[in-house]
């Protein structure tokens, strides 16, 4: 009996329905696919690699507060279990100061800087009782680093639940693609654990060390809050060095310090020399040595306006030596090729004294960075 | 294997075994659907193989743990001595007397030579 006015292999040309229904069904299922569902699918995979990616944040974070836990009752050994006030101390905050009317900022800033040191030092004291100078600076560090990825893990967390809630594709979109360097920055950060913990130097070490090393075997003083000072002979010249007050993790500062050698020496200081670690560009080697002017340091402002506030001054040339390294070394134990970076900044340093003063100069050596497991030398 | 890859994998391999059938086909029976049905096929591979090439350059996290050297050197002579970083030591530590010279022995140097992993 004929149902249809046509035979339904007239539409195909190789009579077979089943082939030509298995080609329909392939075509429909890759429209949906690619066209329609093309959306929903990008936006269940964003999806699935926040979610991979929070779940590595978080179990950095546990890790983190596990080291800190341990580090602080090994070393500080408090009478009272600390991690309800560690729990509650995460979540620490600073505001930054008003910059609508930008007049005396940085000195706001130094106030309100100063005042978080202030908080981080009592809390530690507070916590780690027993633990020496040293080891109490490196709680500070650990618990700074503990901070730094609760900070992360909560950011991270937020977007996610955010993009869910308004639905919103660009949210979830931008999140996505800034987690491989959220992830990257989250990682320096947990393999910094051990460094801390222990007192290892780290990458950002490399300018104390380049300082301590011409400060050995010559007294020191102090000469600002965690700065030292030695006053090396030099080939005619007198060195003066500065740094942060080692082994414990300390930057100090370092313009106070500055400020007051100028202040004392005034015209006799030739140069002030600047050494610092310095992020490098991808594809630069670790471990590089390279030489520019202005003030060497990485602080959020305060420091470095009153290094150039001084030298201007005077008009005293600032010499800056940097040793490149990437983010994660400059948190990480000290590699090897960093401290091969720091013996050739050593020959640079030395290089320029002998280049550009004279016998009888005054020549200021700056070595900035934190100072984790390198002494004064 | 890493379990990101199981699914990418899976998809392949059903893929390819898709393909087969269809290729079977066409010799068989010299269709011009199969013959349809064989480059979609194709294609489907060539993504599930992407797909796969994508989820292989995610990187498992890792913890890395490294060998820690310390260096001890005399502040007179070229006395130079490597050993394991142990607790306590820092740079510029002195260290005692050097055997050689009876000069000062400080650490000169601590760093990390090799960086192994672990899976965390």
């Amino acid at each position: 009996m004929k149902v249809l006015p046509i035979e339904l292999g007239q539409l195909w040309p190789s009579g077979d329905p089943y082939q030509m229904l298995l080609s329909l069904a392939y075509l429909f299922v890759f429209i949906m696919l690619f066209m329609v569902f093309n959306q929903h699918f990008q936006r269940l995979w964003w999806t699935r690699d926040v979610e991979k990616a929070l779940v590595k944040l978080d179990r950095y974070l546990k890790r983190s507060k596990e080291v800190l836990h341990k580090a602080v009752m090994e070393q500080g050994k408090p009478d009272m279990d600390p991690s309800r006030a560690i729990e509650d101390f995460l979540e620490f905050f600073v505001i930054e100061p008003v910059d609508r009317d930008p007049f005396g900022v940085l000195k706001r800033l130094e106030h309100i800087l100063d005042v978080e040191r202030d908080r981080f030092r009592s809390f530690v004291a507070w916590v780690a009782p027993k633990a020496d100078k040293a080891t109490a600076a490196n709680l500070e560090d650990l618990l700074a680093v503990t901070m730094a990825l609760n900070l992360i893990y909560k950011i991270t967390r937020h977007y996610l639940i955010l993009s869910k809630r308004t639905k919103s594709l660009l949210i979830l979109m931008q999140i996505a693609y800034a987690v491989p360097l959220i992830l990257r920055i989250a990682e320096a950060y947990y393999n910094s654990l051990d460094a801390f913990s222990t007192g290892k130097p780290i990458g950002d070490s490399a300018g104390p060390m380049v300082a301590g090393r011409f400060m050995l075997g010559h007294p020191s003083y102090q000469i600002a809050e965690d700065v030292v000072a030695s006053e090396v002979p030099f080939e005619g010249r007198k060195l003066v060095v500065i740094k942060a007050d080692g082994p414990g993790g300390r930057i100090g500062k370092p313009g106070d310090a500055v400020v007051k050698l100028v202040e004392n020496y005034r015209e006799r200081v030739a140069r002030i020399i600047m050494v610092d670690a310095a992020a490098k560009l991808e594809g630069e080697r670790t471990g590089q040595v390279a030489e520019g002017v202005g003030a060497a340091i990485g602080d959020p402002g305060p420091e470095k306006y009153k290094i150039e506030e001084v030298a201007t001054k005077y008009k005293i040339p600032l010499d800056a030596v940097t040793i490149k390294e990437s983010i994660e070394e400059a948190v990480s134990t000290m590699r090897k090729e960093i401290v091969e970076g720091v013996e050739a900044a050593v020959e640079r340093v030395k290089n320029i004294i002998r280049t550009r003063t004279k016998e009888g100069d005054v020549v200021i050596l700056a070595g900035i960075g934190n100072t984790i497991g390198v002494g004064n030398g | 294997m890493k379990r990101a890859l199981w699914p990418s994998l899976a998809a392949v391999s059903a893929a390819l075994a898709l393909a087969l059938v269809a290729l079977s086909l066409f010799f068989r029976e010299a269709h011009a659907e199969a013959l349809l049905s064989l480059i979609f096929l194709f294609a489907l591979v060539t993504m599930s193989l992407s797909l796969l090439a994508m989820a292989s350059q995610r990187k498992p996290p890792t913890q890395k743990v490294p060998s820690v050297v310390t260096v001890i050197n005399c502040l007179n002579c070229d006395y130079r001595e490597e050993r394991e970083f142990r607790a306590g030591d820092f740079v510029f530590k002195k260290l005692g007397s050097c055997a050689k010279c009876g000069g000062e022995l400080f650490i000169s140097a601590i760093y990390s030579i090799a960086q192994a992993k672990e899976k965390t």
